[in-house]
């Protein structure tokens, strides 16, 4: 630089000529951020773009400002966010500013120093967000759904044929119907908490399931049925089910709808509701099938206290210790979903119940050739393996392996 | 013909609409992700509605016991007067912060709920106890697993015993995580198929009606 000042004998002529020779460098001698790539973010719903840059090999620089220009000619942009001078990517998700699906935007990274001088890159090339109609990104879930379901369904036209399978028992499912006639010899009520998630979830459609079983079977012992409720939506369904099971045993006059009873949407309110009844009315069988949280424990342990045969059933795996310590016979987690099945004697609910055996087991293999695989890319052995089985481009079907399984790790 | 029309609507929607919302989980496109929230929304007004039928339902139960006379009728009769209470002071001085319906909130079924959480404590403790006695060998197991599993996580144990630290670490890291797993696998399979069984009408449950 003393050079060239030397040289020329005026600082105005220096910097003209720093200008001339290096068409990176700014005006005020801030080297600009290059190379801007601005990509349409993949897996989306559109409307969010994605912005990435060299940063400028200047020091100092103290921030970048993204400005978004609209359409191919446009000169006026609009600045739509800032990132510190360590960073080199900006997700344009047209928070301030939407952006617009099928619209040709264009982005330049403004580099500002600590002192206030400023360079803007050269603008990107022209780019336009889109929505797309499948999610890559959970291509792995859905293929397994889509084995699952046609697993599913080759077991089900199995079960339409009427073709007998082989369920194995479930101690739970099986002790249910003592434990309802153990409250009839005792002349007892049975005690039934569907759990305190919705009936729209999982767990709590298995819980009615099994609801109807043990209400017919009680209906038929002319014994009573208690069924407090958490949840308001569950409530009416616990209802119908419980009245159309004393319909369906011939005992319609033996139906108590204030039996069936909603308490609160407050789980330890809830929690002392049901203890409190369950210390009064001494019930000579609890089942507790459902999602439960920490007030489990309260109904359980109270009901070993009162001295009832307690069976349940959780999909919880926070809570299944205390259903296995509590609870005389359990449930875990499938068993529920599988007893419900199994409790309907249509064959076609319980051929459903293979298609989690027949998938388990695909599982069981994928699983340890999975762990075998990624030992395999760990030690550096998969390319080999791929070359000596005549893959082509090994390196590459490693690479995708060793990404694919890098994952789920 | 109504009635079979009547009977089979549900499951025509329950069908369209579970096939609708099972597939929009794939697909990000506004198209349909833009109706899927909309029926999300739905759920609010109906979930007001439900709340309304259920607390309608509950105060017609108790208002039998108390006319009835029933067995612990006065229980009923604290019930009604406490929501009516709170309706009443609810509707009149509104629920915000520092009005009687928060601080009834706030000194009453606070406190009570509070109440009830600090009991986990004991019946943790009871329960416990009924689980670790060595009866069997793999009730045995589980109570030396306990008992080095408890040791493990108090930090003095990490400096005077470091072998029991890692045991501890290793058995929650590696074993437990992998049962916890395998269940969560298994649940995730049954609930896959307990949506399937009832958007294709094999399970009527969701609907009140018996197998």
């Amino acid at each position: 630089m003393y050079k060239i000042y030397v040289h020329f004998h005026c600082p105005m002529m220096v910097l003209f000529v720093l200008l001339a020779i290096s068409p990176g460098l700014s005006a005020h001698g801030l080297v600009p951020a290059r190379n801007v790539i601005a990509q349409d973010e993949p897996d989306d719903g559109g409307g969010v773009i994605q912005v990435r840059w060299d940063m400028s090999e200047s020091d100092g620089v103290a921030r970048y400002e993204i400005i978004r220009t609209k359409g191919a000619g446009a000169m006026e942009g609009i600045a739509v966010g800032v990132r510190n001078g360590a960073q080199d990517s900006f997700l344009d998700e047209g928070e301030k500013h939407a952006i617009e699906n099928g619209v040709d935007y264009r982005y330049v990274i403004r580099a500002v120093g600590a002192d206030g001088r400023i360079a803007d890159s050269e603008p990107s090339a022209q780019v336009r967000a889109s929505a797309s109609w499948l999610d890559t990104t959970l291509a792995a879930n859905m293929v397994a759904v889509i084995v699952f379901a046609a697993m599913f369904f080759v077991l089900v036209m199995r079960g339409r044929k009427g073709k007998p399978l082989y369920i194995r028992p479930i101690d739970a499912l099986e002790a249910m119907d003592d434990a309802v006639g153990r409250a009839a010899e005792m002349g007892k009520p049975v005690f039934y908490a569907p759990g305190l998630h919705s009936v729209t979830q999982p767990a709590t459609v298995a819980s009615i399931g099994l609801l109807s079983r043990v209400a017919e079977k009680s209906a038929r012992l002319h014994t009573r049925i208690m069924v407090p409720n958490y949840d308001p939506l569950t409530w009416p369904v616990a209802q119908e089910v419980v009245r159309r099971s004393f319909i369906k045993a011939g005992r319609q006059e033996e139906y108590d709808p204030d039996d069936i009873s909603y308490l609160t949407s407050r789980s330890f309110t809830y929690a002392a509701a049901v203890a409190g009844m369950m210390a009064r009315e001494k019930p000579a069988s609890n089942f507790l099938f459902g999602h439960f949280y920490s007030e489990f424990l309260i109904l359980a342990e109270t009901g070993a206290a009162t001295g009832a045969l307690q069976i349940g059933g959780t999909d919880s795996t926070a809570q299944l210790p205390f259903f296995i310590t509590t609870c005389d016979k359990t449930m875990i987690g499938e068993e529920l979903f599988a007893a419900a099945a199994i409790v309907d004697n249509d064959p076609i609910s319980r051929s459903t119940v293979k298609a989690h055996d027949w998938f388990k087991v695909a599982l069981m293999v994928l699983i340890p050739a999975g762990i075998a695989v990624g030992m395999l890319a760990d030690f550096g052995m998969l390319e080999e393996l791929l070359h000596g089985l005549g893959v082509g481009d090994p390196a590459a079907v490693a690479s995708g392996i060793t990404e694919a399984l890098g994952g789920g790790r | 013909m109504k009635e079979r029309l009547g009977y089979r609507l549900p499951f025509v929607l329950l069908l369209i609409l579970g096939i609708f919302m099972a597939a929009q989980y794939y697909i990000p496109h506004p198209m349909v992700q833009k109706p899927a929230e909309m029926m999300i929304q739905w759920k609010q007004p109906l979930n007001a509605f439900i709340i309304f039928l259920a607390l309608f339902g509950l105060a017609a139960m108790h208002i039998r016991k108390v006319i009835r006379r029933q067995r612990r009728w006065g229980y009923s009769v604290i019930t009604l007067t406490s929501m009516v209470l709170m309706i009443f002071v609810g509707m009149v001085w509104g629920t915000r912060h520092g009005t009687i319906f928060s601080d009834l909130f706030k000194h009453v079924i606070t406190p009570i709920e509070a109440t009830m959480f600090s009991l986990l404590a004991f019946f943790v403790a009871s329960a416990a106890f009924r689980a670790f006695r060595a009866r069997t060998v793999g009730a045995t197991v589980l109570l030396v697993s306990a008992v080095v599993v408890i040791l493990g996580l108090i930090p003095a144990v990490e400096d005077l015993c470091p072998p029991i630290a890692r045991a501890s670490d290793f058995l929650l890291k590696y074993p437990n995580t992998a049962a916890k797993r395998a269940i969560m696998i298994g649940v995730a399979l049954g609930a896959i198929s307990v949506a399937m069984k009832t958007i294709l009408g094999i399970d009527k449950t969701i609907l009140g009606r018996n197998r």
